[in-house]
């Protein structure tokens, strides 16, 4: 009996490991390929999404880590941001212009710059999308910005640009343009 | 009836087989203490090295606050700032609430590396760590997450039973608890978790020409501390295709190969290196040591093909003998 039940947790835990994958394929898949288009989720998509969003489900992979998909890198290599901030004193002279905020360790900076990934929201269709998230979203860049210019005393307003950072295909490169591109995606004064 | 018999029979056969499967005990140990040890070290050295910039990424003074952070946590999840806040009402400040956050981990993770009560302190540290995590969740990222599922293995695990300080103060013998069904999971879990990614990157086209290889290892926070100037790849561009296509293959047979002894230790080794790329390439550091040390626990110390054919005649012959001398 004892064995019975062990392996029915071992089945139930590793039916939620299949469901948050499987999920996640479809997360990738449609928001990649059908971004910005109407179309009907598959029946194993909506069970999928509705066994992981189930209270139970989600209070269990919240407190173990569940809760990630497989999916790192993919379907395709997501863009990059580069946020650039350029401080400038009461008279209105640059004091600097650096593109991080201040940290001690790599570590910090690795998890820092995993906040761009949610700034791939504003490349949407701004028709297709919630009005409430893209304020959400600008609100955090200008909170960033105001931490940066806590950092410098004598800073007095700071100017933040988004930019999106486009490096060349390989076809490009090939073809000798052989220099990133950085595309102005928002731009903020505080 | 005689069909249902039969069939019976057969879910007889497939039931003890996944039972066998499941709790076939191989007396293995070196797997659980080589897990213990390599997770705990990765967790305290991920953990050490926000600490200059901690209050920058989980206090009420982080770059972004915690409350616009914590817009989409449901009340269920307790954060860090719920905790500070709870605290707060007992006069307790924040100040110290951190400080004590910071020898609590460090304690906790010096508790698992040396044995010493080391499931009650993967409790406490899951909590810790869910609570860090999910309160700056904008900070997170898939080493977070991994650490998180490494820290309920260890719960689940009877991790201290072996090369462990709490054995050698109380002068205990080791425990001789079954942990194959708890490895059979983390086997499978591992083997789930590469095939979907494998199979999500097989959903894109960029992984098939190159294009992925060559945009991820040139994102604008890649390849920072080694600086590999990766220009020449381009008048061999077969070679993306060609590490695209390996990355996706590595991933989506990894369930298969990696199960099959022949290949075991082989899938292991591509597996493994794949990871140190990563490091190496993106500055994953701390996600491709968990990713490694969950390849090793898992498949390193799994017998190899010859021992295994060789121990289970042995097992299979013990065992015969005396029912015959019985009979």
């Amino acid at each position: 009996m004892k064995r019975k039940l062990q392996l029915s947790g071992i089945f139930i835990i590793l039916l939620v490991v299949f469901t948050i994958g499987l999920k996640g394929t479809f997360d990738g898949y449609y928001g990649f390929y059908y971004e910005n288009k109407d179309y009907k989720k598959p029946l194993l998509y909506r069970i999928s999404e509705n066994i992981a969003e189930s209270k139970p489900i989600n209070i269990f992979t919240s407190y173990t880590g569940f809760d990630t998909g497989y999916g790192f890198y993919a379907p395709n290599v997501a863009s990059d941001f580069i946020m650039s901030f350029e401080l400038k004193d009461k008279n209105g002279n640059i004091l600097e212009q650096k593109n991080l905020p201040y940290f001690k360790n790599k570590e910090s900076r690795v998890r820092y710059t995993t906040v761009f990934n949610m700034f791939l929201d504003k490349l949407s269709d701004k028709n297709k999308y919630d009005k409430k998230y893209y304020q959400y979203l600008d609100i955090i860049i200008r909170q960033i910005a105001a931490h940066v210019m806590k950092e410098n005393p004598k800073a007095a307003s700071v100017t933040t640009k988004l930019y999106l950072y486009d490096y060349p295909t390989i076809n490009n490169f090939k073809q000798g343009k052989t220099n990133e591109n950085l595309i102005l995606i928002d731009e903020f004064k505080h | 009836m005689n069909s249902n018999t039969k069939a019976m029979k057969k879910l007889n056969v497939l039931y003890t087989k996944i039972e066998n499967f499941f709790f076939k005990q191989d007396h293995q140990t070196e797997f659980l203490s080589f897990f213990r040890v390599a997770i705990g070290i990765v967790i305290l050295l991920q953990f050490t090295a926000v600490l200059p910039d901690f209050d920058k990424l989980f206090s009420s003074s982080s770059i972004i606050p915690q409350d616009i952070m914590s817009v989409f946590n449901p009340d269920w999840l307790i954060t860090f700032s719920k905790i500070v806040s709870f605290l707060q009402n007992f006069g307790i400040e924040e100040g110290t609430t951190i400080l004590i956050t910071k020898v609590s981990f460090i304690m906790l993770c010096i508790s698992i590396i040396t044995g010493f009560y080391s499931r009650i302190s993967t409790i406490f540290l899951l909590i810790l760590q869910i609570a860090l995590l999910k309160g700056s969740s904008f900070f997170a990222y898939g080493a977070d997450f991994f650490t998180s599922m490494s820290l309920f293995y260890l719960i689940l695990f009877p991790a201290d039973q072996h090369f462990s300080l709490r054995n050698f103060i109380f002068s205990r013998k080791p425990g001789q608890t079954n942990s194959t069904p708890v490895k059979r999971l983390f086997q499978i879990h591992i083997s789930i978790a590469y095939f979907f990614s494998g199979l999500d990157k097989a959903l894109g086209f960029n992984w098939w020409n190159g294009e992925s290889i060559w945009k991820a290892i040139h994102l604008p926070y890649s390849n920072r501390d080694l600086n590999i100037d990766f220009s020449w790849l381009i008048e061999h561009s077969y070679l993306l295709s060609f590490i695209g296509w390996s990355t996706i293959i590595i991933e989506m047979c990894y369930p298969f190969f990696i199960w099959y002894k022949p290949t075991q230790k082989t899938w292991l080794f591509l597996t493994v290196s794949m990871h140190i790329g990563i490091a190496l390439v993106l500055n994953l550091y701390y996600f491709s040591a968990i990713m490694i040390v969950w390849n090793i626990t898992n498949f390193y110390f799994e017998q190899p093909v010859k021992k295994a054919v060789i121990s289970s005649k042995k097992k299979l012959s013990t065992h015969y003998i005396p029912k015959q001398v019985g009979s």
